[in-house]
């Protein structure tokens, strides 16, 4: 992840359109774009505050705070701002800001500026805390929670806890992500083309979770599948597990 | 730009314009039992489920690894079968998923790997996907039967083990079995033992490995299985006179060879029947007695690979105040695993309980998955 390399060398491996459009853009305004020297960029990263044991100085909190927020551009042609320290989270704009392309305006074809608000409003909300290095499933190992192992056990209270979630984010996610489906799915789709890991995580968990009480039927209505089954093999699916349809 | 321009999608309809790989994403989210009833949509998904040898690796690599308890819910002693209740229990919730199955008695302990439960008994080795519901039973093998002499303290000659092997992708059940007896002119006893294999989805028969094992395993401790590889106890009564165990036998399942891992340091000149071993978090734990057996300590090792593994003593609980009497040998064994599994508790759901409260056999750790779908 550190840039001390020769940025030029990096090359994504994914999005190349969006990527090769905002280099030529950055390109063509490189004349008056504020060039930030690259030394700035290539500073180790901050990590959260909760879990840093040396006393790393967060150099480059500061200087991205002090540099200029990127441009995104909607499909409708909305200009959304987004800090540079929220744009981290976005693994193409990580690379933009690192290769010295993010002065300019980027655009993103795909994505509704009201939803892109929305990837904007995620991103700067766990910003500050965000540690590359870390993913989102390694940060919480334990999930701790009482456990009633049968009914006439008496149930198992946590001696000892730990909060896996000091900044609350998780409530916080919880709000954002209640969505109706279309907005939810185009959130997705944004998170997927920015490669936002966390927020992409987030938006599938919770389409998986809404998925899990529907019918085969509703599913199908959702994803526009056509049902390829005769009423007889789908039957005999259906008996084949039928202890999978109890709940 | 024209903002008023109507966006050019339906709006409502959306999720038909995700790409096939986001909605991949999504059903790998998908608890098994939904994925299992999701099979009848349509037969692109079935064929996703239960085909894809991907889509199921990346299904289970999503999977939290959760907890698996069993207990004997009946025991008929006229027709030898014993019930056994497997449970995993969800978050906060009651306990879900249950299953039954009916054992022969004198079943060995269990193993788990990937979702895959081995259970084992005397004469049927079955391996069981609690998720799926789905039991396997291995066909049989003339190995499975006892030799004439019989052992005094045990009542097996056999000892099993599950793992995975990363090269092939397959799941591989042994059978660490004891054969004839040869009586030497000096008295002594020269034990025959061998090891035979079987590849779920890939042999129909079990077949004995090229190589023997150069040393006896202690027979009824299932094998642990650890970066792919299984370890068993080195049974020291069964060794030469005045022979000890070097360490831990060791089982390659990639190439099918032994070797021998060096063991900690507090398992030199103790018994290795009080030891007990598990993985846990990553790593290969061994719970032993510690030196003055007032004590007992939890190591660990996270690299077996290496020339001179190192481990590290991680947990000491004592001092414990024991007897010395003939007792001893297997009161040590059950409370190095009664706190082995105290330590998986804690591992995976980050809580203290003291199972001997609860009517539990046994509890270990567990992560469902799809597998065993398609063979």
């Amino acid at each position: 992840m550190d840039s001390t390399a020769d940025p030029k060398g990096k090359r994504p491996l994914y999005q190349e359109d969006g990527l090769a459009y905002a280099r030529a853009a950055a390109a063509a305004a490189s004349a008056t774009a504020a060039a930030a020297p690259d030394e700035e960029e290539a500073k180790p990263k901050p990590k959260p505050s909760s879990s840093s044991e040396e006393a790393k100085p967060e150099p480059e909190a500061e200087d991205q705070a002090e540099m200029p927020p990127l441009v995104l551009v909607a499909e409708d042609g909305v200009e959304v701002s987004i800090s540079r320290r929220a744009a981290r989270m976005s693994h193409m704009l990580r690379l933009l800001m690192e290769d010295s392309c993010a002065d300019g305006p980027i655009p993103a074809p795909n994505v509704h500026s009201d939803i892109l608000d929305l990837v904007v409003q995620y991103c700067e909300k766990h910003g500050p805390y965000y540690d590359p290095e870390a993913s989102e499933r390694a940060r919480n190992p334990f999930p701790p929670f009482p456990v009633e192992l049968t009914p006439t056990v008496s149930s198992i209270k946590p001696v000892t806890y730990v909060d896996p979630d000091p900044h609350g984010l998780k409530d916080w996610d919880k709000d954002f992500i209640s969505l109706d489906n279309s907005t939810l799915f185009e959130v997705i789709l944004a998170a997927n083309y920015l490669n936002i890991e966390d927020l992409l995580d987030l938006g599938t968990t919770t389409v998986a979770d809404m998925m899990r009480g529907k019918k085969p039927e509703e599913i199908r209505e959702i994803f526009e599948i056509e049902n390829d089954y005769t009423p007889e093999q789908e039957a005999e699916l259906r008996k084949e597990n039928a202890w999978a349809f109890e709940d | 730009m024209d903002n008023d321009q109507p966006p050019q999608r339906e709006r409502s309809k959306m999720a038909a314009y995700l790409p096939p790989e986001l909605v991949r994403e999504i059903m790998v989210r998908l608890p098994v039992k939904t994925l299992l009833r999701f099979r009848g949509i349509c037969k692109g998904w079935r064929d996703m489920i239960s085909d894809d040898a991907e889509f199921r690796g990346a299904h289970l690599r999503l999977q939290k690894p959760c907890l698996l308890a069993w207990s004997s819910t009946k025991e008929d002693r006229r027709n030898k079968v014993t019930t056994v209740g497997l449970y995993v229990p969800e978050e906060s919730a009651a306990i879900t998923d249950t299953m039954e199955l009916p054992l022969e008695c004198e079943s060995h302990s269990f193993a788990h790997c990937d979702g895959l439960l081995l259970m084992p008994t005397e004469t049927v080795v079955r391996v069981v996907n609690p998720a799926t519901r789905h039991v396997l039973t291995l066909p049989e093998s003339s190995n499975s039967v006892a030799p004439k002499f019989c052992f005094d303290v045990f009542y097996t000659h056999q000892v099993f083990g599950i793992g995975h092997d990363p090269r092939s992708d397959t799941y591989t059940v042994v059978r660490f079995f004891f054969g004839s007896l040869d009586l030497l002119p000096t008295d002594a006893h020269r034990y025959n033992f061998g090891l035979e294999v079987f590849t779920i989805g890939v042999d129909r028969h079990w077949h004995e490995t090229a190589v023997k094992p150069p040393y006896p395993a202690d027979v009824g401790r299932t094998a642990t299985f650890f970066k792919g590889s299984l370890f068993w106890i080195i049974d020291e009564e069964k060794l030469d006179e005045g022979e000890s165990a070097p360490g831990f036998l060791r089982f390659r399942l990639e190439d099918e060879s032994f070797s021998v891992t060096p063991p900690p340091p507090c398992c030199r000149g103790l018994k290795y029947t009080t030891s007990h071993m598990a993985e846990l978090r990553g790593e290969l734990c061994v719970a032993h007695a510690g030196p003055k057996y007032d004590s007992i300590e939890i190591w660990m090792c996270n690299d077996v690979d290496i020339n001179l593994p190192r481990w590290n003593r991680c947990y000491t609980f004592g001092p414990l105040f024991l007897s010395k009497d003939p007792t001893l040998i297997t009161y040590m064994y059950d409370r190095c695993q009664y706190l082995l599994v105290q330590q998986v508790l804690k591992d995976i759901v980050g809580i203290d309980i003291d199972l001997m409260h609860h009517d539990l056999d046994f509890v270990i750790r567990y992560t469902p998955s799809l597998g065993l779908l398609s063979s």
